[in-house]
């Protein structure tokens, strides 16, 4: 997170092996999405099994963040992680609002975190530069 | 809040990388606290009136002392 706390860098050591096999299995629930082999209950755990690796990265975040032992540091995550909420619950809204009233095209539900991490780091890289 | 935290500090000679250091802190946290963009704990407001010998309240300054 801040720098090289021995907590950061276990952070760092951990969250690419886990982003790495949420993409792994998520293209493998992808690729069997049309496939007649995988019915039923089959079909329930490989589309779980991306959800895996997702909750082991908000675990490491949450883990970093209250391991991070500068006071500040931790306010900033904080302060951009509720940037980072607010703009995901008015873009969401409002999209929910434009589908079922305006027609606008469906997007999936999972796409509701990758747009909260991005919301979050523009927000960190806004209040980095502000406290710089 | 505002403080004489960049007196005392040039008072030493310490640049805000030095005082980070004294204090276990980042160096951002040093230049926000300085700049009163962040307020700090009060364990690390008593750390900082130890390290500069001093009361909190002679180095911070939160405009509301009557006794002014």
């Amino acid at each position: 997170m801040s720098g090289g706390s021995a907590a950061s860098r276990r952070y760092s050591r951990r969250i690419w092996p886990t982003m790495l096999s949420y993409v792994v299995l998520l293209a493998l629930a992808l690729w069997t999405r049309h496939s007649r082999a995988v019915e039923g209950a089959l079909r329930y755990a490989i589309a779980l099994l991306p959800a895996i690796p997702l909750v082991g990265v908000v675990a490491l975040v949450a883990q970093a963040i209250s391991a991070e032992e500068d006071e500040f540091q931790r306010s900033v995550w904080a302060e951009a992680m509720l940037w980072g909420t607010a703009t995901t619950m008015v873009a969401t809204t409002v999209w929910g609002f434009l589908e079922s009233l305006a027609g606008a095209p469906h997007l999936p539900l999972y796409w509701v975190f990758p747009f909260f991490t991005g919301a979050t780091l523009v927000a960190i890289l806004t209040l980095r530069q502000r406290y710089r | 809040m505002k403080n004489r935290l960049k007196v005392l500090r040039a008072e030493r000679n310490w640049s805000q990388a030095d005082l980070a250091e004294r204090l276990h802190v980042s160096r951002q946290s040093v230049n926000a606290i300085e700049t009163g963009k962040f307020d700090p704990s009060l364990p690390l407001a008593l750390r900082i009136a130890r390290l500069f010998g001093h009361p909190v309240e002679a180095i911070f300054d939160d405009d509301t002392n009557p006794e002014k």
